[in-house]
């Protein structure tokens, strides 16, 4: 039954899980660029929701209305500010930018709102109901229900709609995709403005689940890249599959074995994915035609 | 205060030793090593392992293995022991992953050890790291702190130097160029036949073996070593340094690890005191944001540009005033390595 339970939680919290991963993935996809703040923007959100809850009093669910277009403005500006101008080795350096404009977020993270833990508490963040002996916690039930929801409208967005074309066409094959007239850019700065906008929404989460505080940004970032590296780069649904796997198997080895080796024993099944498939479980072919 | 600059001048050399062993990779090579603190790392806690002895059960500390060796061969060990690892690792990852796959799959190789050390208390002493690590020659060496200081930054200048000129004949011959064949177009390097992976797994294994060496050398010094030491933030600061100075030139990325390691990340130490040790370290880190940012718009080639190399008619090259034999070996030998 603890087992059962485990899976349970490993499902719920992993569908918010998949939705930071998700931003990731598609960031990478696109622009084949790796968002390195992607963690400290999950923070961020996580700040957002709670200072618009705690001074303001707004619902952190409702309070993404606020954050997520207001995230979303962060990372379209971000890409034209800091990606678009890198003229050669994109790669490494758009990963050191990254890396860098994270530590510069962090640093002013840190000393805005220090380094004392914090957690979003709203009033149902310890409610639940029970079915059978199974428990759900409310927050999770509504967590997973919006990263459902949030997901839906990303794979609508890619797939029924005209920019989702001309996005998947620039993951396809930028070069064609600028010769047909589609914008490279400005999808690149949209996607990267989604990726962000979708780690607001998981931040949220993340702040009503866990106490954090900037620091925070270094455990999510490594979770969420391995998670990407499981499910493969670029691919949506890698991400989902993985995190809910990372999730589960964290949890379910958690309570049959030691909640020390709950994360270390997701990496080992990474590296041994890796031995068998480079590119992921999902992942495109490793080496792309130029 | 001579003993605070004898320490950061020992923290720089070790800095500069392992910049040099990511510029084999990165700047030379363009091997994108997000893991290259875990290399410090293998190699400070071989070394520690190779002087701490026997672990007893009465012991603070716990370790799973532990042997006590003269001088040279805990740090030989760790030399070692970062080969082994840069050969396990680029097995892994060099294989059939394109260069960012490489270094995203690197980076989170990187934060599992971190994870793997600190979930097992019994490996090496889980998240609170070893300590009492001894100190080479310190009970034969009569003198007082400073004394001793002086005699082991003596020592590392003595290591770096000979790294130094390990990498510099490594960059200057054939097998030089094929590394900056592989950074420059990997398809045309293997295009006019050199062995590109062949050549990425030798500077991991290489560059590893460097960088071990820089951990081994650090861990004897401070006697302590843990996982919080390690994290991968510590592997941009390393990127940094030789980005700063100027990746490809052995000279600019000892002047970029002075700059980040030194100045940067040990100097602000120096600031007066804000009245939060938080904010220090906040600062410190965006600084060193703000200074990749900056070098990244304004100076991509770094301090120390790398050397631009021309073959000139008459100039005495490499296989100049060789044999034809002799050339003839030296450029097979140069192709086979690759």
């Amino acid at each position: 039954m603890l087992v059962l339970q485990a899976i349970i939680d490993g499902i719920l919290v992993g569908g918010f899980y998949a939705l930071m991963a998700g931003g990731l993935t598609l960031v990478f996809g696109v622009m084949e660029i790796v968002n390195f703040a992607q963690g400290i923007m999950v923070v961020l959100g996580a700040y957002l929701s709670y200072a618009l809850f705690s001074h303001l009093s707004i619902d952190p669910f409702l309070s993404l209305v606020i954050t997520m277009p207001g995230m979303f403005l962060i990372g379209v500006a971000v890409y034209w500010s800091m990606i678009k101008p890198i003229k050669q080795d994109r790669v490494i350096m758009s990963l050191l930018v990254m890396f860098a404009v994270g530590t510069i977020a962090e640093g002013i993270l840190d000393l805005v709102f220090t380094s004392n833990l914090v957690q979003i508490s709203t009033p149902y963040v310890n409610n639940s109901f029970t079915i059978g002996s199974l428990i759900f916690p409310d927050i999770y039930v509504y967590a997973f229900l919006m990263s459902v929801v949030l997901l839906a409208g990303v794979y609508y967005l890619l797939y029924r709609t005209r920019f989702g074309r001309s996005l998947r066409a620039s993951m396809q094959n930028p070069t064609a995709a600028r010769l047909v007239g589609i914008n490279t850019d400005w999808v690149s700065a949209y996607t990267l403005g989604i990726g962000v906008a979708m780690a607001a929404a998981g931040g949220m989460v993340f702040g009503l689940t866990n106490s954090f505080d900037a620091a925070s940004s270094y455990d999510l970032i490594s979770r969420l890249l391995a998670i990407v590296i499981f499910g493969g780069f670029g691919s949506l649904s890698g991400a989902l599959i993985a995190s809910v796997l990372m999730l589960v198997i964290q949890d379910v080895v958690a309570v049959v074995w030691s909640p020390t080796w709950g994360q270390t024993t997701f990496y080992v099944i990474l590296i041994l994915i890796l031995l068998v498939r480079p590119q992921g479980l999902l992942g495109r072919k490793a080496v792309r035609a130029q | 205060m001579d003993y605070y600059l004898l320490t950061v001048c020992i923290y720089v050399v070790v800095g500069i030793i392992a910049c040099w062993g990511l510029n084999l990779q990165f700047g030379e090579t363009g091997v994108l090593n997000f893991a290259a603190v875990l290399f410090v790392a293998v190699g400070a806690y071989t070394a520690s392992l190779f002087s701490l002895g026997h672990p007893t059960p009465a012991s603070y500390q716990q370790y799973f293995w532990g042997t006590s060796l003269p001088w040279p061969l805990p740090w030989l060990a760790a030399g070692v022991a970062g080969g082994a690892l840069g050969l396990l690792v680029g097995l892994l990852v060099l294989r059939r992953l394109r260069g960012d796959y490489q270094a995203m799959v690197l980076l989170v190789v990187s934060t599992m050890g971190t994870y793997l050390v600190s979930a097992d208390p019994g490996l090496l002493n889980g998240s609170i790291g070893l300590a009492s690590i001894p100190a080479p020659f310190k009970s034969e060496l009569h003198t007082g702190q400073v004394g001793y200081e002086l005699f082991y930054l003596g020592l590392s200048v003595v290591t770096a130097l000979i790294i130094f000129e390990v990498l510099r004949r490594i960059n200057a011959s054939p097998l030089g160029r094929v590394l900056r064949a592989v950074r420059e177009n990997e398809q045309a390097a293997e295009a006019v036949g050199h062995n590109v992976a062949a050549t990425k797994l030798m500077v991991m294994v290489v560059g590893g073996a460097v960088a071990a060496l820089a951990g081994a050398i650090e861990v004897q010094f401070i006697g302590a070593w843990a996982p919080a030491g390690w994290t991968y933030p510590e592997t941009f600061g390393l990127f940094a340094a030789v980005i700063v100075g100027g990746r490809g030139n052995l000279g600019g990325v000892a002047v970029g690890a002075f700059l980040v390691q030194g100045l940067f990340l040990e100097g602000t130490v120096l600031l007066p005191n804000f009245g939060n040790p938080d904010v220090i370290g906040a600062v410190q880190w965006m600084s060193l944001a703000t200074l990749i940012l900056l070098f990244l718009w304004f100076r991509p080639q770094g301090v120390i540009p790398e050397r631009q190399r021309r073959f000139r008619e008459g100039q005495p090259g490499p296989l100049r005033g060789l044999l034809p034999a002799q050339a003839f070996a030296r450029v097979g030998r140069g192709q086979q390595n690759a």
